[in-house]
């Protein structure tokens, strides 16, 4: 048994772009694979998660953290392909995802035209997201350029943010619904008494400025009620499938790629199991652990595999299954979750290529501890052994940092300081 | 532009159909900006379009006073909290209705001319939010000739 400790710290976006302008060689893929880092930086285009277990960063570092693919995000999903199917090695790569149906649909859609409850295709659709990544591998470590395309979807509404009612049900009840309602009666009021006709211009600028005076209690609402919701999506039971192919090539061009390999996976989570909310009378010390399951599995079709040399010896065929329990958040919007946890036992299943290796057949079960440190820093604890045929056993342990980008840390302390207010 | 005009009203009441177009519920307050005594304008929300009803003595009050000094004007006032998960943060618009019965009324602006109207009849109105903003107001003073 080999124990032993890695500490890793990076930055999520800063990572994937600086790794990219890192690269001099003159490459036809080199000013696409700028354009993606550049707007790798860009937070309009990737939605940020805040959580830290499943970061990006881990397969970047060379460190798989989560066993399970989830279609939240699909960058992850783009890197952790990249960097290989089960491989401990780490690759420089830049992956993006977008939904099809929202590049095409008209931007005046309505909240009510997206509710329909006729439409359920339609959120299929708009729930659909195709993720794109590469990497320019590299040449000393035998690793090839990849580009990898992936598809996904999120098959159950009960995860769609923008189906749930609760947000709208929260802005509803808050102090934003007076603050808009004082804000176009105190207009109208000071129109009222007015002697001429009044100028648009001027009317808007004071409305605009009228609106300032409450854009602190309107911001504090969305934050509360955003919270909210994030937290009564994630007690929902999810079913995300995906299909994703690989192309890889030369290290550092990406002009002549070849397929090497299609992977397809499928993540089911249920609900909330258990579980008190703060209000409810405590029954004893489990009565408020809240807990999901999760069942994931994936397959991968003839994922190539090279000798120390970057020959390509074959391909290999591997099935995972994976099943573990995990917490879930508290539903009070007030309460900062603080810790996460999460137990995986997953079957691995991979046929031998090389000459030295044989079928593997293993488990690997998997302990996750993350504690949040301040408001933009993570601390994970990961304890896993593998046993079975054709690998070593193993244990290993491994702490990791997760920082958010510095930007949203602000935003996020922003937060809670006016939260408590 | 937000000021217009709804052309070829007639005589008796109208209804003014408000929709948000964007992620987001609509708030919305209609008032008419004369001399007290007012009237108030309830709101209904009818499969997520707000509907306000003016009555017939309202609406000839407004089209027999375009000539004199101070003009009725409706003011309607538009405003709202984006839905987290909007696929685009950068836009938010909402759309007027103006109709008599299933007859949809002509909408022009300030110089007369028509102003265009989407298929359901609505002239919509869309607005550039800036980064980071949630929530959003804007307005429409609308006369009735």
């Amino acid at each position: 048994m080999q124990d032993w400790i890695q500490v890793g710290a990076a930055l999520l976006a800063a990572g994937f772009s600086q790794s990219v302008a890192a690269q001099d060689k003159a490459d036809p893929g080199k000013a696409v694979m700028e354009e993606v880092a550049k707007k790798a930086d860009n937070e309009s285009v990737f939605e940020f998660s805040y959580s830290a277990p499943g970061s990006p960063v881990l397969p970047l570092i060379g460190v798989a953290g989560d066993q399970i693919t989830r279609s939240e995000t699909l960058r992850k999903f783009g890197v952790a392909l990249l960097t290989g199917f089960g491989s401990q090695q780490s690759g420089q790569g830049v992956a993006i995802d977008f939904s099809p149906y929202w590049l095409l649909a008209p931007s005046s859609m309505s909240l009510q035209d997206y509710r329909d409850p006729a439409k359920k295709l339609m959120r299929i659709a708009a729930r659909t997201k195709v993720g794109l990544a590469a990497s320019f591998g590299d040449e000393a470590a035998a690793r090839p350029s990849s580009f990898v395309a992936s598809f996904s979807t999120s098959l159950l509404s009960s995860h769609d943010k923008l189906y749930s009612p609760v947000f709208s049900n929260c802005v509803a009840t808050s102090p934003a619904i007076p603050a808009f309602a004082s804000l176009f009666n105190q207009l109208d009021a000071e129109q009222r008494n007015a002697t001429a006709p009044p100028d648009v211009d001027a009317l808007r600028a004071r409305q605009q400025l009228l609106f300032k005076e409450r854009e602190a209690v309107i911001n504090q609402t969305y934050a509360d009620c955003a919270n909210k919701l994030a937290k009564a999506i994630a007690a929902k039971p999810s079913l995300d499938i995906g299909v994703g192919m690989r192309w890889r090539g030369t290290p550092g061009q990406f002009d002549q790629l070849t397929g090497s390999g299609t992977i397809l996976w499928g993540t089911f989570a249920t609900g909330v199991i258990g579980g008190q909310e703060a209000d409810a009378p405590r029954a004893g010390p489990l009565a408020r652990l809240r807990v999901r399951g999760v069942v994931h599995g994936r397959y991968t079709f003839k994922d190539d595999v090279f000798d120390s040399k970057f020959v390509l010896q074959g391909r290999r065929d591997a099935g995972l299954l994976v099943a573990g329990i995990e917490s879930a958040p508290a539903l009070d919007p007030k309460k900062t979750e603080i810790l996460r946890w999460a137990l995986q036992a997953g079957w691995n299943r991979q046929n031998a290529v090389l000459a030295t290796e044989v079928d593997r057949n293993y488990w690997r079960y998997q302990a996750t501890v993350s504690l949040r440190l301040t408001d933009g820093l993570w601390a994970n604890g990961t304890l896993a052994q593998v046993s079975g045929r054709g690998i070593q056993s193993d244990t290993q342990a491994f702490v990791t940092f997760t920082f958010t980008p510095p930007g949203k840390a602000t935003q996020l302390a922003e937060y809670y300081k006016t939260r408590g207010q | 532009m937000s000021r217009y005009a709804i052309w070829s009203v007639g005589p008796g009441s109208v209804t003014l159909s408000v929709k948000a177009f964007g992620m987001f519920e609509p708030q919305t307050l209609l008032s008419l900006l004369k001399p007290d005594p007012r009237p108030s304008f309830q709101a209904a929300l009818v499969n997520g379009v707000v509907e306000y009803q003016i009555d017939a003595a309202t609406v000839a009050q407004m089209r027999t006073a375009p000539s004199s000094v101070q003009v009725p004007l409706l003011l309607l006032q538009v405003g709202g909290i984006l839905e987290p998960g909007a696929p685009d943060r950068s836009q938010w618009g909402w759309g007027t209705r103006f109709m008599r019965g299933e007859t949809v009324l002509p909408c022009i602006d300030e110089q007369g001319a028509p102003l265009k109207l989407d298929s359901h009849g609505f002239r919509r109105i869309m607005r550039t939010l800036k980064s980071g903003q949630n929530g959003f107001v804007d307005l429409d003073v609308i006369t009735l000739r």
